[in-house]
């Protein structure tokens, strides 16, 4: 395969993704009721900064220069300032985004347990274990992620007082060293563990399931049965290697998409990522952040899709891309 | 020809045989108990919803009893911060949210099948830029999208749901149009072109018909995605002040969960249940697409 050429092309084809997503902000600043600059500048914007946002983003020529000077600005990574924090969006989006990678990250460790137990409920398909798995799952999928992580807090921080239910840090654990580490993995894991089990670990158990299930019917998995393997080695060395790369796709695309997760989840713990400037942004107003934030997911996400392919490309050699 | 005619996705039903469509529909619905008991619940939702005056015990924003009485004989699940009734605001919030979800996935299922199906029929241009849009609004994560909607436009509900529909008909589009391409080839398709039929009649009285059941599972599977959205924005402080709402009610126990743990627990056990039954549908399908990825 030729990779320089293949990763060209891909990372090019997100360009019209960009694109749309610079016009769709537009749009949403310029045809929301009342004056754009009173959107990006704030409601009580002061006039001399007022005149200046208007000028800035040429608010008094045509919507076609207008958009010009926008996407002008979003290309040089600006995408205006705070009204709330008086800093610029995109410093703060970087500040707050190693909590939020961290609180999803931990949540994906956990949901490796889903793709285990996906794996051996489709190898024993119809089994008790199965039938718990899938339906125990499919009943915590439907619960509310805001919902289910109240009630653990109800049930480990305020009966059993076993964990916090908020923030990341004690005010008088250690700031720093091993002592930080444990306090910051203390509060990790009620949040961590709430995004796992409602988002992403019912997913990979059933698209791994779906997966065995598929690939046990598949005729090289007879013909190694047949040349004598073991039940166990058929399953690790033919079947569960195939069955396990659309979750990949999946993994990509969850982890992409995670922040609608970590959003609801960070302003249930007040847990300090994105997510809860979102829910901060939202109270004050902060419309520069929103935006920010939105296009700092959608990239996010198109940047995963690339990634996922690539992981994918690697993995499975029968795909082709030339 | 032949060929396609063998290999028919499993999740299409057998256009052969079969006594009517409807009986052939209800046999589907009712054929495995976790449907059954999606159906009993949404059916309980639905009544509680229609007559929400005639079965909640009292007006869902009176102030009925004293602030957090516990569940007792007068008010079955307690009261909440205000002393209103918790059971009468759970069943009021079906209003809120079934009519929401449907709506949303209604929209989303017409726009899906109709672009999907110009698409997959006629291939070209369309196809192409349908293949576009969908690459496009993958990648916009819903409910930020929904969250800067809603602090920029105000926090109407029918506003909410129409945004919702037009941001998740790809998905049924995708399906839509792989279903037409698949069935555009079947000889009894091109048997009836052959005959004379139109394009129009070929698609709405041959082909959706026969390829439609898969886009209704995912409809499905959009109207869990579409009440669990409205009550997270709810939740999120964006939902509608107007109506009874089970992600606001949730939000306003959050400071007294110490308190007043059934203001916070019984209206999410409602949703939860309600999402559950409509999964327990949507299940049985078996879609392959990712229905949360959406959201």
């Amino acid at each position: 395969m030729n990779w320089p050429a293949y990763l060209t092309r891909r990372i090019l084809s997100i360009v019209p993704v960009v694109v749309a997503i610079v016009v769709l902000a537009f749009l949403l600043i310029n045809l929301a009721p009342g004056d754009p600059a009173r959107v990006l500048a704030g409601e009580r914007g002061n006039p001399e900064y007022l005149a200046y946002v208007r000028h800035k983003y040429g608010l008094d020529h045509s919507m076609g220069y207008r958009l010009w000077k926008y996407g002008e600005a979003v290309a040089q990574g600006d995408f205006g300032t705070s009204l709330a924090y008086q800093r610029p969006v995109a410093s703060l989006i970087f500040d707050r985004l190693p909590a939020t990678l961290l609180l999803i990250g931990a949540a994906q460790v956990i949901a490796i347990f889903g793709i285990l137990a996906g794996a051996i409920a489709g190898a024993r398909r119809g089994s008790l274990f199965d039938r718990a798995t899938s339906i125990s799952t499919l009943v915590v999928y439907s619960t509310p992620v805001f919902w289910t992580g109240l009630m653990l807090i109800i049930l480990f921080s305020v009966e059993l007082r076993w964990l916090p239910a908020s923030g990341m840090t004690s005010p008088l654990a250690p700031t720093s060293g091993y002592g930080h580490y444990v306090d910051v993995l203390h509060h990790l894991i009620l949040p961590a563990f709430t995004l796992a089990i409602v988002w992403y670990l019912p997913e990979y158990l059933r698209l791994t399931r779906a997966g065995v299930i598929q690939t046990m019917n598949e005729d090289f998995v007879l013909t190694a049965r047949a040349t004598g393997l073991s039940e166990r080695a058929v399953l690790f060395r033919h079947v569960f290697r195939n069955a396990l790369l659309p979750v990949v796709t999946l993994v990509g695309l969850q982890v992409g998409l995670a922040i609608s997760g970590a959003i609801i989840t960070e302003s249930v713990f007040g847990w300090p990522g994105l997510g809860r400037l979102t829910y901060e942004s939202i109270g004050t107003r902060d419309y520069p952040v929103l935006l920010g934030i939105l296009f700092f997911t959608a990239i996010s996400v198109a940047f995963m899709s690339i990634v996922t392919d690539v992981v994918y490309a690697l993995l499975d050699p029968r795909v082709k891309y030339a | 020809m032949i060929d396609h005619e063998i290999q028919a996705p499993a999740a299409l039903p057998s256009t052969r045989k079969g006594p009517t469509r409807v009986g052939r529909g209800f046999r589907v619905l009712l054929g495995r108990p976790s449907r059954t008991i999606g159906i009993a619940l949404i059916a309980l939702a639905a009544i509680a919803a229609v007559f929400a005056p005639v079965v909640a015990p009292y007006d869902p924003f009176a102030l009925a009893g004293t602030p957090f009485d516990h569940p007792s004989s007068q008010f079955l699940l307690g009261t909440d911060n205000l002393g209103r009734d918790v059971l009468s605001r759970v069943i009021w919030g079906t209003r809120t949210s079934l009519p929401f979800a449907v709506g949303a996935a209604g929209i989303s299922l017409i726009c899906g099948l109709t672009f999907g199906s110009l698409a997959g029929y006629y291939g070209g241009a369309i196809d192409h830029l349908l293949s576009r849009i969908f690459e496009i609004f993958v990648m916009i994560p819903m409910l930020v999208l929904l969250i800067v909607v809603a602090s920029l436009y105000g926090r109407h509900l029918s506003f909410t749901m129409i945004v919702i529909g037009l941001v998740i008909w790809p998905a049924n589009a995708k399906i839509a149009r792989a279903q037409v391409l698949t069935i555009k080839t079947r000889g009894y398709v091109t048997a009836a072109r052959g005959a004379g039929a139109s394009d129009w009649w070929l698609l709405t009285r041959r082909i959706i018909p026969n390829g439609i059941s898969p886009v209704i599972a995912n409809s499905v599977m959009q109207v869990a995605a579409a009440l669990l959205i409205e009550a997270s924005l709810a939740f999120l402080g964006l939902g509608d002040p107007n109506v009874v709402s089970w992600g606001q009610m949730i939000q306003d126990a959050r400071p007294y969960l110490q308190i007043a743990w059934w203001s916070a627990v019984f209206p999410g056990m409602a949703l939860a249940l309600l999402v559950l039954a409509f999964h327990l549908i949507g299940e049985g399908f078996e879609t392959e697409e990712s229905h949360r990825s959406v959201f």
